[in-house]
């Protein structure tokens, strides 16, 4: 036993939130993606835009990488409720697979920017909107979690 | 009488439970328990040794390292491109004919070119470089061993096979870690078939002509189709030439540690710097000697490609590969590769007289379909590495006879694979 239960339970619930954040995404990303996956081009949705961001691109792989991150949150709720240490496990990977994937799309934007600020031919029509994909904006989400996970060592004990 | 017999169990594995067995005897005497704290080291591994989400992690982790390779890299591709772009372009303008030729087409234009994979080459071992460092590599290997004990293979043959999709050459290099002979050797055998970064060049440039929006399925495709190909071939070969059961994994796993900048950028330039001297060495011979054959007999040669030695070499071994829809164009691109399978692109560009990529994948539109576009990355995946993986073959191995056998198994296996694709392909009204 790590905590109890009251504290587990709100842990819980943040991990099952979060976790379904991050599965209801990348679910939605391989939806949309289908169609260019398959090669028939068709989506069963399309993209979905917000004040002309494409916030949820059409990626099946990525997709489905999201969706593992959202199981490894899931995985952990019901210890986590329970008050059992061995919960925080879940949350603190999970947070560590958020942050390494914030960290590689936040490299890939920047690398991208490089490409513009030399005006290279591929990069001339490169916005930094069209790379900020799921994987940097869902990232604050992870956030309280992997603080947690990591400074409340007496969860540990 | 053999130590396994007495013993009744791999005496590796005695050996590490006796070890284990004294440690916690002094231990119990020793030492006066607390309650066991819950440390980081054990978070983390109840999540990546887990039964169900081991593995998915692990692959999620690599797709994360791909991603970082192939898309940080790419800016920084085409600036070395660029630059020597603009050095063939300078040297165009030296008076002596044959020396222009032989830097702008031969030197900048094709080494220059091989050059510029440089930056996705060193960012894909650096990412290796900070799993490894952290202690998660260790991990990898673990959660795959009941996996790749399966396929006939041993655990330790995974960190080859992962290494494999950096250069084949270290990967092969890294099987010195697996102690049994049989075990190393299988590894050795299917390395090859790990689809190395030198081949991708060849990928983007192919799928990128053919399979427009479908590209980056199809290189995955050809990922997946030498992964299984390894595993199949690994199955066949503990089953036949070599039998029995692959030794017990033991291993000690490495703390967790917080990979440091400068502790992961040297261990990418030591692996980095194995294909530096590749470019220095093979690369730049293949490059010299690849501008030879298509700018000679001079004069001819500068009238059309198909005139030159590497046109009369293409033609007359045409009539083998017509079946899977190659012509002496791509035969001869494919004869160049052996040396290093980044210059098949090269290649195809001076063949084409050519330069960029795009030029080189409109050029193949025009001559080739997709279903010979897909025969031809299979082809590639699957036949010779290059001349340095033979070389490594030879001294890992310690022997001639598995090198032939590695080089005729790789040359049957990948002319079959494209012949059934361009066979299954057209029955089913592709083209």
């Amino acid at each position: 036993m790590g905590f109890n239960k009251n504290v587990g339970t709100v842990i819980g619930v943040y991990s099952f939130f979060i976790g379904m954040t991050y599965t209801l995404i990348g679910l939605l990303e391989i939806v949309i993606g289908w169609g260019d996956f398959i090669g028939s081009g068709a989506s069963l949705i399309p993209p979905i835009e917000l004040a002309g961001i494409n916030l949820i691109p059409p990626d099946v792989l990525g997709g489905i990488m999201l969706t593992i991150i959202g199981a490894v949150y899931l995985t952990g709720v019901r210890q986590q409720a329970r008050g059992d240490r061995e919960g925080l496990s879940f949350l603190l990977v999970g947070s560590l697979l958020a942050a390494v994937f914030f960290g590689v799309f936040t490299a890939i934007m920047l690398a991208n920017g490089l490409g513009y600020v030399f005006q290279f031919e591929d990069w001339l029509k490169w916005t930094w909107l069209d790379d900020l994909k799921p994987e940097i904006w869902l990232f604050p989400l992870a956030l309280p979690g992997a603080y947690l996970a990591l400074t409340k060592k007496e969860w540990r004990e | 009488m053999k130590a396994r017999e007495v013993l009744g169990d791999d005496p590796e594995i005695v050996l590490a439970d006796e070890r284990y067995n004294l440690i916690h005897t002094i231990l119990d005497t020793t030492l006066v328990r607390g309650a066991k704290k819950w440390a980081q080291s054990d978070m983390l591994d109840k999540v990546f040794l887990h039964k169900y989400l081991g593995i998915p992690v692990f692959l999620t982790l690599a797709w994360a390292m791909f991603q970082f390779a192939f898309d940080v890299s790419a800016p920084f591709m085409k600036m070395i491109g660029l630059f020597f772009g603009l050095l063939a372009e300078a040297s165009r303008g030296i008076p002596n004919e044959v020396l222009a030729s032989f830097l702008s087409d031969g030197i900048f234009g094709g080494l220059g070119f091989i050059l510029t994979f440089i930056p996705l080459i060193f960012s894909l071992f650096f990412a290796i470089a900070i799993l490894e460092d952290s202690g998660y590599l260790a991990r990898a290997a673990f959660i795959m061993d009941k996996f790749m004990f399966k396929l006939g293979l041993h655990g330790r043959s995974f960190i080859p096979m992962l290494l494999g999709f950096g250069c084949n050459v270290p990967a092969m290099m890294a099987t010195r870690s697996i102690e049994s002979e049989k075990d190393r050797l299988i590894t050795l055998l299917i390395n090859p078939f790990i689809s190395c970064s030198a081949r991708l060049p060849v990928y983007i440039l192919i799928a990128g002509a053919f399979f427009g929006s479908m590209a980056s399925t199809a290189i995955w495709s050809m990922y997946f189709l030498g992964i299984v190909l390894a595993i199949l071939l690994a199955l066949l070969l503990r089953k036949t030439v070599l039998r029995g059961e692959p030794t017990p994994f033991i291993m000690e796993l490495p703390l967790y540690k917080t990979p440091t900048f400068h502790g992961s950028v040297i261990h990418m330039w030591d692996r980095g710097v194995q294909f530096l001297k590749k470019a220095g060495t093979y690369l730049l011979v293949g490059a010299i000697i690849l501008w030879f054959l298509s700018s000679f007999p001079w004069g001819v040669a500068q009238e059309s490609v198909e005139l030159s030695y590497t046109g009369q070499i293409g033609h007359a071994l045409e009539p083998i590969f017509r079946p899977l829809g190659f012509d002496w164009r791509i035969v001869s691109s494919l004869i160049f590769g052996f040396m290093a399978k980044e210059i098949v692109v090269e290649s195809l560009g001076i063949i084409y007289a050519v330069e960029g990529e795009a030029a080189i994948a409109g050029a193949l539109v025009v001559d080739y379909t997709p279903l010979i576009g897909f025969a031809l990355m299979a082809f590639i995946l699957l036949y010779i590495p290059c001349l340095a993986t033979v070389g490594t073959m030879r001294k890992e191995s310690g022997s001639w006879k598995w090198t032939i056998f590695q080089v005729v198994l790789s040359l049957v296996l990948a002319y079959l694979i494209g012949l059934t694709i361009t066979g299954i392909g057209g029955m089913l009204g592709y083209t």
